[in-house]
């Protein structure tokens, strides 16, 4: 699994999902976590970070948002270098096939739907680990 | 006394629409909440009232299907499932109380829409409204509302409303 030190961005434009979230991650020993309520102010955060030398090691976020959605976001980190290999979940209510796949195609690591619990959300995290891990790392 | 007046039915008011909302709010609250819920028996009223103390309203659109899917909370039924959510101890409707019920409607009304949307139906995204005290769906309803009461422990209930725009 993800090391405890792990620096989490959890985006919702609902506090109670970021706190749903943060009280999963929390339980699971995580402490490094930062909220955004929307796309657009999430990009700026995890460019700033970036550049700080503090990334994000893990990107969490809802689909459906008023101004920046999450698969945008998601298409925003992949078509930077800086982040193409961001560990990045979507969170969402949205579980139409179509959907699934546009994630899938604009290179999401993982799909949450809610509603879900925590053992749900726990399981997703090590998929999201597993699969990272399995990859070859850059020279 | 005279017969009910006569209404025409109309396709959100389907048994499958119904049918989809229901699952998606006993779903959600099972899950996020650990509560559940019970359905009864769906009526229609000729006249849009406003129920419960504090609801949310998602605007539906299917085209050429348009309406309003609301959901209505007393007081003390909301925080019951907002403490139960969040392991939390509210005695009041503060702005998270509000959050969590435009997030409860978002996920009912995001789960249902998969379940239509499978099923041939067309329904669009769409966020939720939380409005507190009175309440209204979209200006150009028709008035006649399609509504589901439910209840779960120690006799508390809500409703979900259903109404269709011209």
């Amino acid at each position: 699994m993800f090391p405890t030190n792990t620096k989490f961005l959890v985006i919702d434009d609902f506090a109670t999902m970021r706190k749903i979230i943060r009280k999963v991650l929390s339980e699971l020993g995580y402490t490094n976590i930062h909220e955004a309520d929307d796309g657009t102010t999430a990009w700026p955060i995890i460019q700033e970070a970036h550049s700080k030398n503090e990334p994000f090691g893990f990107v969490i976020s809802d689909w459906n948002m008023p101004q920046m959605q999450g698969i945008d976001l998601l298409k925003h980190c992949r078509a930077d270098e800086r982040f193409k290999a961001l560990p990045f979940m979507l969170v969402t209510a949205e579980s139409e096939q179509k959907q699934i796949l546009e994630a899938a195609k604009a290179g999401v690591s993982n799909y949450v739907v809610k509603p879900f619990n925590s053992v749900t959300l726990k399981q997703k995290l090590e998929q999201v680990y597993a699969k990272v891990s399995s990859q070859p790392k850059a020279a | 006394m005279g017969a009910a007046p006569k209404i025409e039915p109309h396709p959100l008011f389907e048994k499958k629409t119904i049918e989809a909302f229901i699952k998606g709010i006993q779903d959600t609250l099972a899950t996020m909440a650990n509560t559940v819920v019970m359905h009864g028996k769906p009526y229609i009223e000729n006249k849009f009232e406003m129920k419960g103390d504090v609801a949310a309203i998602v605007g539906l659109v299917a085209p050429p299907l348009k309406g309003s899917f609301i959901i209505s909370f007393s007081k003390s039924g909301i925080l019951q499932i907002y403490n139960n959510m969040l392991s939390e101890n509210r005695d009041e409707i503060t702005s998270d109380v509000k959050d969590a019920i435009g997030e409860i409607a978002n996920m009912v009304y995001g789960s249902s829409k998969t379940l239509l949307n499978q099923d041939g139906y067309n329904f669009q995204m769409a966020l939720p409204t939380v409005v507190l005290g009175e309440y209204f769906p979209a200006e150009d309803h028709q008035g006649v509302t399609l509504v589901v009461p439910f209840t779960f422990k120690e006799n508390q209930s809500f409703y979900v409303q259903m109404t269709v725009n011209t």
